[in-house]
């Protein structure tokens, strides 16, 4: 029998697939993969849920959550030997797919270009928080997160009048 | 360039994967090996799985 705490954490995590699923697409390729960190990340919010009850928009605590999750795994994974390959591959699905035009794909493409830290500030940006939001939820300074959202805007300006064919 | 021509497409991403499914059973499974990590857990939360299925088909 279900305790009402996973009766309710179960609720939280059917309201939220959405994003759960679209961070791991965002940072990994593989299935086995995507399977693996949405798992690392059940399990992180299980973890903190007892403080999920004290804030007050869900949609904010998820994400922290989630993308400290991702974060921390990546970190861990760059330590290890043979972490290149796998950014190679990683790099070369995403070459295959860059002559499309269509918002969804290009919204992908440019996240997959952006190192790890720059994603997680790209999609809560897309999710419509602020700086000073986002650096409270990864855990960075306001002025780290102007910083890296001017690179982020520049690395977008250079990719785009590389690839003129995906401007409009 | 404005990052904000990209919000439709984030939110379209997000309803497009909010049509798969995440499996109680695959939720309650992770959240009872809490002390397992990484290729072990899934291996010990599909092992679960297949054991809840076996339970119910028997």
């Amino acid at each position: 029998m279900k305790s009402p705490s996973k009766t309710e954490f179960l609720k939280m995590i059917d309201m939220h697939k959405g994003i759960i699923h679209s961070l791991c697409s965002l940072y990994y390729q593989s299935m086995e993969d995507q399977k693996d960190v949405r798992q690392d990340i059940i399990l992180q919010l299980w973890k903190a849920f007892p403080s999920f009850r004290a804030e007050a928009q869900s949609g904010t605590w998820l994400y922290r959550v989630a993308l400290n999750t991702i974060l921390n795994k990546k970190k861990q994974e760059a330590r290890r030997p043979g972490h290149d390959s796998l950014t190679v591959i990683e790099q070369l699905s995403f070459s295959a797919v860059t002559q499309t035009d269509d918002d969804l794909q290009l919204l992908k493409q440019v996240i997959a270009q952006l190192p790890d830290l720059e994603k997680a500030i790209m999609v809560l940006h897309l999710e419509g928080y602020q700086n000073k939001e986002i650096a409270q939820m990864l855990n960075l300074s306001a002025s780290n997160i102007s910083t890296r959202m001017h690179r982020i805007k520049t690395r977008l300006k250079e990719t785009f009048k590389s690839q003129p064919y995906v401007t409009r | 360039m404005s990052l904000d021509r990209f919000k439709p497409a984030w939110q379209q991403l997000k309803l497009n994967h909010s049509f798969e499914s995440i499996s109680h059973e695959e939720v309650l499974a992770v959240i009872a090996q809490p002390a397992t990590t990484g290729k072990y857990r899934s291996l010990m939360v599909n092992l679960m799985m297949l054991l809840t299925f076996l339970m119910v088909c028997y």
